[in-house]
């Protein structure tokens, strides 16, 4: 059908109350974040043991909870670890135009008419890492 | 309460991913969604079947339509890795803690940026759709009744499925609609000729003459319309040049209308001019041409009409002598030519595919 609904509001809200562990200016009513890198990671090969690949470590070296709201010094860097020896360095920033998280509303019920979206989060902040990695000793 | 210590935050990959796309609100659409009465939002893309024989139609394949307004979507591509992070919750080690981590549940390789339409383009890209994809009503020999013939249902629709395949708003849609008088009858919606609507505006004037009822003021409608409906014409169609030409719609509740005297005569030159032909037809001489238009007119309004108000509807063969004129240049779709092509064909299937045909 050409013709599909966006709704600006997720229909369901996530259930689960899982402890946000971003600084604040980065948690959204959802949840979700949005994290960019110039280029890609590679991915160790397919081993289906685990749903999870796990990366490596997010760092705010210099946030602090319970600092002033004002204080947006910390944005300047964010490491990202990735693996046991490698380095990003980034920041998180305001985006120019905020971006809307657009998915496929999971209706719940068995009667699916067409596809309807849903603008599930609007995300205002985007932690960003452009620069190449630099090796890191454990 | 600190949310990370020193060693950061674990961050890991799902590794089955959920679709998502990004879009950009721009400060204006933004602004909407995040009031307390957000608007309905809808991403419409142009019909994707072959039905339509010429597959040159014009316009944009994909937008996101408010009630009133229409953005084109564009998808840029990035070539930096775009990850959705939902905070999750990983158990390290053997000692069974349960730590805050992050999870890429989502990687996005592009973004939608909006673009708002002109609206001046979006109206002559409804006014095109419109003249193709209608059947057109051509004066009382167009049979719209009933129907002996079958074919009809499948081939003809009415205003809901074509404003469904239409990638406009649905102002935007309905102004054009009203604008060439687009009527339906058994739900099936019949585009006007200019020379139909030329008769039927004629049989209107007639009517009123024979019942003594001024048409430049506020008149009962009802019995005109029976009247002009004994003439062969449908009744939707008289509804729709009502309200092409009512100075206020109020006039449904108790069968007054009030015609606005501006719209009527404009109307009615238009319609001439488009009557008379574009410059691929011999096209009329000014003079019989202002003659076909004053003859149009109720009386007292004939002394408003003059070339000024079909600016840009016209064209001369030779303007210093300003003799021959030509309509329907307006409409004519050689002038859409130079809009973005639009990308026909392809049957679409998975939501987030169909919009990779506004990638540009």
């Amino acid at each position: 059908m050409p013709t599909i609904p966006l709704h600006t509001s997720p229909a369901q809200t996530n259930g689960k109350s899982t402890i946000n562990p971003l600084p604040k200016v980065l948690q959204t009513p959802g949840g979700l974040a949005i994290l960019e890198i110039q280029g890609s990671i590679n991915l160790p090969a397919a081993s289906p043991s685990s749903p999870t690949i796990s990366i490596g470590r997010l760092v705010f070296p210099d946030y602090t909870a319970d600092g002033s709201p004002e204080n947006k010094s910390w944005m300047n860097k964010v490491h990202l670890y990735v693996g046991q020896h490698q380095r990003l360095t980034g920041e998180v920033k305001k985006l120019p135009n905020p971006v809307a998280v657009i998915r496929k509303r999971d209706s719940g019920e068995a009667i699916a008419e067409g596809d309807e979206l849903e603008i599930a989060e609007i995300v205002y902040f985007k932690v960003i890492f452009s620069s190449r990695p630099e090796p890191v000793g454990t | 309460m600190s949310t990370q210590d020193d060693s950061g935050i674990p961050f890991q990959i799902n590794r089955e991913q959920e679709h998502f796309r990004l879009l950009e609100l721009p400060p204006s659409l933004l602004s909407l969604i995040a009031s307390k009465d957000p608007p309905n939002l809808w991403l419409k893309s142009a019909e994707s079947s072959s039905a339509n024989v010429d597959s040159k139609q014009p316009g944009p394949s994909a937008v996101l339509c408010t009630d009133e307004h229409t953005y084109q979507l564009r998808q840029v591509q990035s070539s930096n890795s775009v990850f959705i992070l939902q905070p999750s919750e990983s158990r390290c080690g053997d000692d069974e803690i349960s730590t805050h981590s992050l999870s890429a549940i989502a990687q996005c390789t592009a973004t939608l940026e909006l673009i708002p339409s002109d609206p001046t383009s979006s109206s002559a890209m409804v006014i095109q759709l419109l003249k193709k994809s209608l059947p057109p009503y051509k004066g009382i020999d167009t049979d719209v009744g009933s129907g002996t013939n079958t074919t009809f249902s499948t081939k003809y629709k009415d205003k809901k499925a074509i404003s469904q395949d239409a990638p406009f708003s649905s102002k935007e849609f309905d102004k054009v609609w009203t604008q060439l008088c687009v009527f339906e009858v058994l739900g099936r919606a019949w585009l006007p000729t200019p020379s139909s609507l030329a008769m039927i505006w004629k049989s209107i004037l007639s009517v009123a003459t024979v019942r003594g009822v001024n048409l430049e003021k506020k008149f009962h409608f009802k019995s005109l319309a029976e009247m002009v409906g004994g003439d062969g014409y449908p009744w939707a169609l008289f509804i729709a040049v009502m309200l092409r030409l009512a100075s206020d719609t109020d006039y449904l509740k108790d069968n007054y209308a009030t015609l606005s005297r501006d719209k009527t005569v404009q109307w009615v030159g238009i319609v001439c001019l488009e009557r008379a032909g574009g410059s691929d037809t011999e096209g009329i001489s000014q003079s019989d041409f202002l003659a076909q238009w004053y003859d149009l007119l109720p009386e007292g309004w004939r002394k408003h009409a003059s070339m000024d108000l079909l600016k840009a509807r016209y064209s001369h063969s030779n303007p210093s002598k300003e003799d021959t004129v030509f309509g329907g240049d307006v409409y004519d779709p050689t002038s859409l030519e130079n809009l973005p092509p639009a990308n026909t064909g392809r049957k679409l299937g998975k939501w987030h595919e169909k919009f990779k045909s506004g990638r540009k």
